[in-house]
């Protein structure tokens, strides 16, 4: 890794929330990636005869109205959860990159064209679009991640146009052309690795509001598939029972926001170490 | 200071439009059109299906012709305030919409001021005594704050209302004010069943406030100017008072429309779990049940006033801070 990445790697660790959110995501990526070897039970397997057991030595994190293992869910979830999570964004970010960039660099119509798109879909509230793009497609947890990757793209092609426009106007760029290089290689290679850091900020909060708004989905009934072990969804399942059995409720609640939690702390960190600037600015979406 | 209200309103009458073909869209989107899914429904019903009844309801939403004159005749409709007709609740949506429309409102609203009003003290309070151990505090309750999923905040809220007080706070009245006529205690009881949704709502925007004018604040404070001022003698009260916070007011209230999209969304999922008479259970419903003429112009409604919202701050903004009037 070149000297200056080291260095940023440094200073990020210096930040305690940091240290603490990468942590926690840490925690769930493992969760995900090694979720058969962790899980105790099968999480779609329903025992009834067992419904309702708080902790125990047999349920870790007890069992659900139909009797399921709470734990084993939550572990499954979190694989569910991060796949949404990084799916939707890589999504988002591939289209609203991609959109910003041409926009930003060719100007003019097209230009025009794509920020009047994009401006479609920036006044309607965030939950509100996902909505009703599920609506549309279909419910299904596919279409909770098509729906939550497209309301995050304006946001991208925002950024990357800010940057490329920016950018375009620096010496070096006017050089690169001068000397004929095509404007492809330009793109990639003065001015893409400028745009990478507002982009990896709003990434990784952007993942965090993501699985946000996907469990909401859920939780409305929008998202996954019923019996799917989801955390959303896992509290609408259960949300009758929160007075006899709280636990059915309240861990999937806690792994929502806990993996949030972690996002946001990731990501404000790297908004401080990468560009303080946007801080001010009030860019938490 | 007239050019910049001109530029804004001119910038504001197209993302109109833009948002109504949003909503057109939302419209259209199921396979089948309107008029054949409420004859579908109605047969299902074993209502008689009046011929006549069906034609002139294809003529007057102008079904069955190319979809730009579909548009037009929609624009036309709602002009004269109708919307349509709700086949779930079978009956016209702009009566289902001004029935909740106003309680959406009063919400949203009481959610805006518990923002601001909790937001921007606490702000100030953080960035004045930085490092202090309530800096951390309110650092840590805000970062919490952003990450608790609304819907579960709701949750727990409702049950440990009712552990505490063995009643359910569903709905915007208790039992026995629900019909009654207008008093002051019918008054308190609204207050008392609003504050909790409206905390809800506004949590997450009140701890993005906090940071905002924190970090605001604090950038103020190291400029040479405040330095100045302390040199010649001014107390600190009115040193923070008269300078920095003026500059902090400005990304605060830019982010309005940002504040106001929140609040919107948190208020939809908010009143669909504790059953508020408000916009939010309708919209989830008529998304549910295809009932497309209500879904579309709930879209339209929120999203206008959602854009109504950001013009009135970019103003105020542009009364405030005379860079922005002279277009600096």
């Amino acid at each position: 890794m070149n000297n200056r990445g080291r260095g940023i790697l440094r200073r990020l660790a210096s930040h305690k929330s940091a240290v603490v959110g990468a942590s926690i995501l840490l925690f769930f990526a493992i969760l995900a990636v090694f979720a058969p070897l962790i899980a105790t039970h099968d999480p779609r397997e329903a025992d009834v005869s067992a419904r309702l057991k708080g902790w125990s030595v047999d349920h870790y994190f007890g069992t659900d109205g139909v009797g399921r293992d709470i734990f084993s869910r939550i572990v499954y979830g979190s694989q569910v959860s991060l796949k949404v999570g990084i799916i939707a964004m890589t999504l988002s970010i591939s289209v609203g990159a991609l959109l910003g960039i041409l926009a930003g660099y060719y100007g003019g119509w097209l230009d025009n064209i794509i920020m009047r798109l994009m401006d479609m879909m920036l006044p309607l509230p965030s939950i509100l679009l996902a909505m009703v793009i599920v609506a549309i497609l279909g419910t299904s947890l596919t279409n909770a991640i098509i729906a939550v990757s497209i309301v995050y793209i304006p946001q991208y092609a925002r950024i990357l146009r800010a940057a490329v426009l920016k950018i375009r106007e620096q010496d070096y760029v006017t050089a690169a052309r001068v000397i004929g290089a095509s404007d492809f290689r330009i793109l990639w290679n003065a001015i893409l690795p400028n745009c990478v850091a507002p982009l990896i900020v709003q990434a990784t909060l952007g993942m965090g509001e993501a699985i946000l708004i996907a469990a909401g989905l859920s939780f409305l009934g929008l998202g996954a598939e019923v019996g799917e072990p989801e955390w959303g969804a896992m509290l609408n399942e259960n949300r009758q029972l929160i007075r006899r059995a709280p636990w059915t409720v309240m861990t999937p609640g806690v792994a929502i926001f806990l993996t949030v939690l972690g996002f946001n702390l990731l990501g404000d960190a790297l908004r401080d170490v990468l560009d303080p600037q946007l801080k001010m600015q009030g860019k938490t979406r | 200071m007239q050019g910049y209200i001109i530029r804004r309103l001119l910038y504001f009458i197209p993302t109109l439009i833009l948002i109504s073909i949003d909503s057109f869209a939302v419209i259209q989107a199921p396979p089948r059109d309107f008029v054949t899914t409420l004859v579908v429904q109605m047969e299902a019903r074993g209502d008689q299906v009046d011929e006549d009844l069906i034609n002139a309801l294809r003529a007057r939403y102008g079904l069955g012709k190319p979809l730009w004159q579909q548009y037009l005749i929609w624009i036309g409709n709602i002009l004269i305030g109708d919307l349509g007709v709700s086949m779930a609740y079978n009956q016209p949506v702009s009566r289902i919409i001004m029935d909740r429309l106003p309680w959406s409102l009063l919400f949203s609203f009481s959610a805006f001021l518990i923002v601001y009003a909790i937001g921007f003290p606490i702000g100030f309070l953080s960035a004045v005594r930085q490092y202090s151990i309530a800096d951390y505090f309110l650092t840590f309750v805000g970062f919490i704050g952003l990450a608790i999923p609304n819907f579960m905040l709701a949750l727990i809220l409702l049950w440990g209302h009712f552990e505490a007080t063995g009643q359910a706070l569903v709905g915007i009245f208790s039992v026995e004010y629900a019909v009654a006529p207008w008093s002051f205690g019918k008054f308190l009881d609204l207050l008392y069943h609003l504050w909790i949704p409206a905390l809800i709502v506004g949590t997450a925007g009140t701890t993005g406030l906090i940071r905002i004018v924190r970090a605001n604040l604090l950038d103020e404070r190291k400029k040479p100017y405040v330095t100045a001022a302390r040199a010649k003698g001014v107390s600190e009260t009115r040193l923070i008072l008269n300078y920095p916070v003026r500059l902090a007011i400005n990304p605060v209230i830019s982010n309005i429309g940002y504040v106001l999209l929140a609040l919107i969304s948190g208020e939809v999922i908010t009143s669909i779990v504790i059953g508020l008479p408000t916009i939010g259970p309708v919209l989830l419903r008529a998304l549910q049940t295809e009932d497309m003429y209500l879904a579309g112009s709930i879209v339209l409604i929120l999203s206008v006033l959602t854009l109504v919202g950001t013009l009135v701050s970019n103003l105020l903004l542009a009364v405030i801070d005379p860079r922005i009037r002279h277009g600096v």
